[in-house]
């Protein structure tokens, strides 16, 4: 199918930097999601696959074609991508029949091949009865669905999809999630999806480029950017995390305003960032392990969240829900820390964590 | 919860219900006192119903006098009582017989002209209490005027007409043969008689080109160009080789000044004579020698057709007509209308007279007199004679019915309040015939001293009471007066001196009780019921605002009858405040807008209180009218097209590609959209002028075109669209624009990453959802230029290019007939508005699948690549034609002294013309009427507007679009239907009398202009969600709070923008204001509109210039204000 290299591309829209640098090929058949906060970059990413934008600089290839470069730029058109929009863009005035034919209708194919196309991939996202209605007459995700068999009528080889479940409630995006990566995994084409949605991302993607201020942070299959945070903006993006300020010092780190001391046998030394995610700290009333103090708790149903006080600092603790009724506030518990993250305290957390809009 | 609410819910329902029957009753109530009053008007015969109360104030003075004179009468003797009580009896009877007979003698009949005989004829008719003779006079009279008219009002021969009527009356035997003769006739004359017709129209025709006095015709003469035109036209169609070289001398003497007609006027005459028509400008002509020309170029018809007796003179009649005063047109156009009647009329008159021969026996007694008068008319005898003769019967029953009535009167007095009465029914008859005074007794009465006058009045009474007591000195003079009465004059002079009596006199009650009641028999009736006490002051006062409470009553019952519904289909009875907002708008809208649109429509169909299409058949058989439709429909139709295929490529080159200069020319295409349309017609006036437009002399030049006019010629139907697209299509661009704005840009990239290309996007994917807003754009441009009445007189009257609009106005300066046929082409005017309307709230129902993304993404601008800059010189030419070129003109024009040269000639440059405009106090006073008619109306329609925005976006509350329904159907109103429908109904007809003041065109304003405001600050509403207002809430600040602190800075810009939106164009307004104006309420575009035809070209142009600075300036202003939020 169709692999995408991105080189070097770099996007500004007057002063203001929005993408730098970008280096990457996503593989064929490949799966990829751009995730990251509003404003990051990553639509801005997407459109210039497809021809919506002009890199600044740069090259961008579809397999082996350059199709936006310093003196080339291929449009939209010409490119034979798939592209499924946030608002659908489903055209008002064309039945579903019709918006579902039109890419083949300006290919133009033969309308025995249009019809039978239409129907087979309007059978694939299940709307096969709804053919003759009118967009106005159908649901936000039926709509959607009309948008994805239109990106998918003419077989592209890359589809690209501009959050396309964001606008939907939570159950059905739930379901649409496993559909898409279904259609993907049957058609075996390449998918180039972006989200801000760090579930989304994990759920569906070979790999995920977590990208912030226009820079990718971090790339690479869901579980070991989760695992394996190359940086603090990372850790904190996916998933829950708790950083605590601590001095690392022979094979020890010292948590700040505790007299906690974790083993460490990292090579950093001096001021560090711990961190730490809630659901990796094992907590019972009694037993070995770090002190501490129940000052609040929050019962979730399938979790509960606590608050624990450690000498001056308060830690984040997640256990099951069903351990709601051991731990009462005032209680004393024990903690095992069964893994955190060490990185350098440069001063830089606060500055990470904001997110850019 | 709900269950404890329950009783409080009901008791608030069941108030609510009592309340309302409570209000249903009183307007009953009310809607049965004010017809009472309508009757009570209708059978006294008076013109005012204000005649009511005044009686009874007439009474309560009268009364009040007498009071005091009592002591002075008990104090005579009682021979001296009797005396005084015959002479008082002798005064009545003289006194009433002269109120009686005021103008009605049938000395005053035969002398009156046709419209005062009317008048008297039917006022004696109604007080004839003989149904015989009534009944009889009065269908001889109404035979009379058909047969003496010659036609009916649907334009049969008169005594066609009257032969059937005759026949229907007759045995069906006898009635069948007379029909079937008649028909027979009317096929074996028909040739002779239309050649008759041609022959009379020959002879009026004659004798109306003879006519020589200037006076009798309008704008100078001007008008005769056409007829001039035609003559020659038709000479030249019989006779091309006629010699017209006789011709030239006159020719050359027409225009004023030759400079611009010089090569015409040395070309051969053939050419040369239509040339120079064709190229006259009204003001470069010398009335009097074109006339001499038409006379000849007649004259040199009549020698050279072969047949002139056998042509058929009445387009050319009409014609003539159109070039003449009013009142010689009229009847121009109606001989000319009544030609073939009249022929036909004679070749029936033996055929009528056998009938009415036929008719005498077994006629009823009715009808006698009826037959007689129509033999007689057609025996030869005059009209008028017959006449007199009719209202001679009426006349002599009158006078023997006074005589009996007055001796009734007397002796059945009832003996103890006798002589009150009788002093009563003196003073009150002395009100409508009073005895003249000489000035000097009226100084002596002003200026006796108290004393003196108590012993003045005293000796008037006793030289009443006895015909040998000396008369006092101050009044010896009255009594010389010629015709002077003894008894009367003292009689008078007694009352007027003093005691009370003396303000019957005055202002208030003589003038009032005059002009109120004008009639010689209500006038009597009226005196009788002073002399009688004055009625009861409840019934009185009632009937004196009869109108006025029915309407209130029925607005009332109107709004009773609402809330109940809307109560109802809520299924709840609670009363909410804010209905009484809604209520009172609704109440406005339907005295201002629907009554008087109902009453055109009434009007339109029952021309002479009775239903009939009469009104739509005369005004289609009339050609001019039927070209103004076709103009109004195909002008209209044809700027559509061409704006809205103006403006989409400009909205989308504008609003959606790389061009140069987009947000520029964005501003400049906006523009015209404020400009006054008949600016820009007086502009492409000067631009497009066959002979001296600018335009036209520069494409002479430029490709060395021999002749002085053309190649354009814009007093043309062609010329007419153009002026009417380049102002209207900014309503297609601003509708498209938005439409374009508010777009999902990625429904057009969905179609480019589809394979599709710009163009094929453009075309698939981008035209077709716009495709409501184009249609809503184009609706808006057809209906604006349809009801526009600006361009068309400017541009269409000098080429006889009407418009329904322009026949509208021009019927309406011609009296009653006008105002009927006014009316019919209104009514077309509004169903042509009301289709619209419909239509566009179709296409915006359908409009709402146009998706709104919640991303707010740039649009997608198209890179035009090679194309931008040729696109962007194209862009600029038309910028340049269609908006610099015409405002440079009007600035131009506004410093020249002679127009027809350039402004950067020698000696013709002057800023007098802007010195002149605003040193005049005509300008001044106009241009301060429309700051404050449009101020008022802006500030009125903004608080309906926040008022209605507010009930339509925050509220629930039932019957919240009504209003808004009313307010959209009367902006999509057609002006001068608003207009004509306000001079119709607001003359005191329902009620209510606003004509000829200030708020008649501030009403007209609101109409039109109210929805302006609405729209803007509704949308602004509806963009503030409501969670704005509820945190405000929540954070404690009150309703009133949260208005001031949030919702109100959030929508000032708009509430600002909306009271410009409506400030702007009823500042320049024409259309409206041209219908009702007055001497004291002329508007700033009348004033420029009566000086540019009658006045000053340069100084019309200066004011131009002025207002459109003037709205460039307020477009400013609001910019700043609203920071660039919002301009128009």
């Amino acid at each position: 199918m169709s692999s995408v290299t991105i080189k070097n591309v770099t996007k500004s829209f007057g002063s203001s930097l929005i993408l730098s640098d970008f280096n990457e090929v996503f593989e064929d058949g490949e799966f990829v999601t751009l995730l990251g906060p509003s404003g990051c970059g990553k639509t801005t990413m997407l459109r210039m696959i497809a021809g919506f934008e002009k890199p600044s600089a740069g090259e961008i290839y579809i397999d082996s074609t350059l199709v936006s470069g310093k003196n080339t730029f291929v449009p939209p058109e010409k490119r034979g991508v798939g592209m499924v929009f946030q608002s659908y863009a489903v055209w008002p005035h064309m039945d579903v029949f019709h918006n579902v034919a039109y890419p083949l209708t300006i290919a133009k194919a033969d309308k025995k091949v249009i019809a039978d196309k239409v129907e087979k991939v309007l059978d694939m996202v299940h709307l096969s009865q709804y053919a003759q209605r009118y967009p106005n007459q159908l649901s936000g995700g039926q709509q959607q669905r009309v948008a994805l068999a239109r990106a998918l009528v003419a077989e592209p080889n890359l589809l690209l999809l501009d959050e396309p479940l964001s606008n939907l409630d939570a159950k059905l995006r739930e379901s649409m999630r496993f559909e898409i990566k279904d259609i993907q995994r049957r058609l075996g084409i390449t998918v180039i999806y972006v989200t801000h949605d760090q579930t989304e991302a994990m759920a569906m993607s070979d790999r995920v480029f977590l990208i912030n201020r226009g820079v990718v942070q971090q790339s690479g299959p869901p579980e070991t950017i989760y695992n394996e945070p190359v940086n603090q903006f990372v850790a904190d993006f996916l998933g829950k995390v708790e950083f605590l300020k601590g001095d690392a010092k022979e094979g020890a780190i010292r948590l700040k305003g505790t007299d906690v001391s974790l083993p460490y046998e990292g090579k950093r030394q001096g001021a560090v960032e711990v961190a730490i995610r809630p659901e990796n700290i094992e907590m019972v009333l009694e037993g070995a392990g770090i002190p501490g103090v129940i000052t609040k708790r929050y019962y979730l149903g399938d979790v509960s969240d606590y608050r624990v006080k450690i000498g001056e600092i308060e830690l984040r603790v997640i256990r099951e829900g069903r351990s709601y009724k051991q731990f009462n506030p005032g209680v004393s518990v024990m903690l095992n820390l069964r893994d955190f993250l060490v990185f350098d305290d440069d001063g830089s957390l606060h500055d990470q964590l904001k997110i850019q809009t | 919860m709900s269950n404890r609410m329950m009783p409080e819910h009901d008791q608030q329902g069941r108030r609510a219900k009592a309340a309302l029957a409570l209000a249903s009753l009183l307007a009953v109530v009310l809607i049965i006192l004010g017809l009472g009053g309508i009757r009570a008007l209708d059978r006294s015969g008076f013109d005012d119903a204000g005649g009511f109360p005044l009686i009874h104030k007439a009474s309560r003075y009268a009364n009040e006098g007498l009071a005091l004179d009592m002591p002075m009468i008990g104090a005579l003797g009682d021979i001296e009582r009797q005396t005084l009580d015959e002479t008082m009896d002798r005064i009545i009877s003289s006194l009433w017989r002269k109120v009686r007979y005021q103008g009605e003698t049938l000395k005053d009949y035969s002398r009156a002209d046709p419209a005062k005989r009317k008048g008297v004829m039917d006022a004696l008719l109604r007080e004839t209490s003989d149904t015989l003779l009534k009944t009889g006079v009065s269908r001889a009279a109404d035979a009379l005027d058909t047969a003496s008219t010659g036609v009916t009002p649907d334009g049969q021969p008169a005594y066609k007409w009257l032969i059937l009527s005759l026949a229907q009356k007759m045995p069906e035997q006898t009635a069948q043969a007379l029909r079937t003769e008649l028909s027979l006739q009317e096929k074996s004359a028909f040739e002779s008689v239309e050649r008759t017709a041609r022959a009379d129209s020959q002879a009026i025709f004659g004798e109306a080109v003879a006519e020589k006095r200037l006076s009798r015709y309008s704008s100078g003469g001007a008008g005769m160009i056409h007829v001039a035109r035609a003559l020659f036209d038709e000479l030249m169609r019989v006779s091309p080789e006629a010699d017209l070289s006789p011709l030239m001398p006159l020719l050359q003497d027409i225009p004023k000044d030759t400079s611009t007609l010089e090569d015409m006027l040395n070309s051969p005459a053939r050419t040369a004579i239509p040339a120079v028509l064709d190229g006259l400008v009204q003001e470069n002509i010398s009335g009097a020698r074109l006339l001499a020309l038409t006379r000849e170029l007649y004259a040199a018809l009549e020698d050279h057709h072969p047949d002139i007796t056998n042509f058929d003179h009445s387009p050319l009649l009409l014609l003539q007509a159109e070039a003449m005063e009013p009142d010689s047109a009229q009847l121009l156009r109606d001989s000319a209308e009544r030609l073939s009647a009249v022929a036909w009329n004679g070749h029936l008159a033996p055929l009528l007279l056998e009938t009415l021969e036929r008719s005498v026996e077994g006629a009823e007694k009715e009808d006698e007199m009826m037959l007689a008068s129509l033999s007689a008319l057609i025996s030869g005898e005059p009209a008028e004679t017959i006449q007199d003769g009719l209202a001679g019967l009426l006349i002599r029953a009158r006078d023997a019915d006074t005589g009996t009535l007055i001796e009734i009167f007397l002796k059945e007095l009832p003996q103890e309040s006798a002589f009150e009465t009788k002093a009563r029914l003196i003073s009150a008859l002395f009100i409508f015939d009073a005895p003249k005074l000489p000035s000097s007794v009226q100084r002596t009465l002003t200026d006796l001293e108290d004393e003196e006058r108590g012993q003045f009045r005293t000796e008037i009474l006793s030289a009443l009471a006895d015909p040998d007591a000396p008369v006092p000195i101050g009044a010896t003079e009255a009594l010389e007066v010629q015709g002077a009465q003894k008894e009367e004059m003292l009689l008078y002079l007694h009352l007027l001196s003093g005691g009370g009596w003396e303000k019957l006199y005055g202002e208030e009650i003589a003038t009032g009780l005059r002009l109120a009641v004008r009639g010689n028999g209500p006038r009597i009736r009226a005196a009788r019921e002073i002399a009688s006490g004055g009625g009861n002051l409840f019934t009185q006062t009632v009937n004196g605002f009869g109108k006025a409470l029915t309407l209130i009553g029925v607005l009332l019952l109107v709004d009773a009858i609402l809330l109940a519904f809307l109560m109802r289909s809520g299924r709840d009875w609670r009363f909410d405040v804010k209905w009484l907002l809604i209520l009172l708008i609704v109440d406005f809208m339907l005295v201002f807008q629907i009554l008087p649109l109902s009453y055109l429509l009434f009007r339109a169909f029952t021309p002479q209180g009775s239903f009939s299409l009469s009104t739509f058949g005369r005004l289609f058989n009339y050609e001019m009218n039927r070209s103004a439709l076709v103009n109004t429909v195909v002008g209209g139709l044809s700027a559509t097209v061409l704006g809205t295929l103006i403006a989409f490529p400009l909205a989308w080159l504008v609003g959606r590609t790389n061009l140069h200069g987009r947000k520029f020319f964005r501003r400049m295409f906006v523009l015209t959209y404020m400009v006054p349309p008949y600016v820009g017609a007086m502009a492409w006036l000067r631009l497009l002028n066959p002979n001296v437009g600018s335009i036209n002399i520069a494409l002479r030049g430029l490709f060395g075109l021999s002749g002085a006019t053309g190649p354009i010629n814009v007093y043309s139907l062609a010329g007419l669209v153009w002026v009417l697209t380049t102002f209207y299509y900014p309503y297609a661009f601003i509708t498209i624009s938005r439409a374009m704005e508010k777009m999902d840009p990625s429904l057009e990239e969905a179609s480019r990453v589809a394979g599709a290309s710009p163009f094929v996007t453009l075309a698939r994917v981008t035209l077709p959802i716009m495709t409501p807003s184009l249609i809503a754009g184009a609706l808006l441009v057809f209906v604006s230029a349809a009801s526009c009445y600006g361009i068309p007189s400017i541009i269409g009257a000098p080429g006889k290019v009407h418009t329904v609009t322009t026949r509208i106005i021009e019927y309406y300066g011609r009296g009653t007939q006008g105002l009927n046929d006014a009316t019919g082409l209104a009514i077309f005017l509004m169903v042509l508005a009301i289709l619209i309307l419909y239509l566009s709230d179709v296409v915006i129902a359908k409009k709402q699948y146009i998706t709104v993304s919640g991303k707010s993404t740039r649009p997608n601008i198209v890179d035009l690549r090679a194309w931008r800059v040729p696109l962007t010189i194209l862009v600029s030419l038309f910028a340049g034609l269609i908006v610099v070129l015409p405002f440079t003109t009007i600035l131009t024009t506004s410093l020249k002294i002679d127009v027809g040269k350039s402004v950067l000639d020698a000696g013709n440059f002057t800023l007098n013309q802007w010195s002149t405009i605003f040193t005049r106090s005509e300008t001044m006073d106009s241009l301060k009427n429309s700051l404050i008619f449009a101020s008022v109306a802006a500030t009125v329609g903004i608080t309906v507007a926040i008022t209605m925005s507010y009930l339509l976006q925050r509220t629930r509350i039932r019957g919240r679009r009504l209003p808004d329904f009313l307010i959209t159907l009367g902006s999509g109103s057609p002006s001068v239907v608003i207009a004509l429908g306000l001079i119709m109904s607001m003359q005191g007809r329902f009620g209510v009398n606003i004509y000829n003041t200030a708020y008649i065109i501030i009403v007209a304003y609101l109409i039109k202009y109210m929805m302006m405001g609405m729209r803007t600050v509704t949308s602004a509403i509806s963009q503030i969600h409501v969670s704005l207002e509820e945190s405000s809430q929540v954070a404690g600040a009150s309703w009133l709070g949260t208005m001031r602190r949030v919702t109100g800075p959030l929508i000032f810009p708009s509430i600002a923008a909306g009271w410009f939106l409506i400030f702007i164009p009823c500042f320049y307004e024409l259309s409206m204001t041209t219908l009702l104006y007055s001497n004291t309420t002329k508007t700033i575009g009348f004033q420029l509109y009566e000086y540019w035809t009658y006045t000053s070209q340069p100084q019309a142009s200066a004011m131009a210039f002025g207002i459109l600075l003037i709205v460039i300036l307020i477009n400013t202003v609001l910019n700043r204000l609203t920071k660039g939020e919002f301009s128009i």
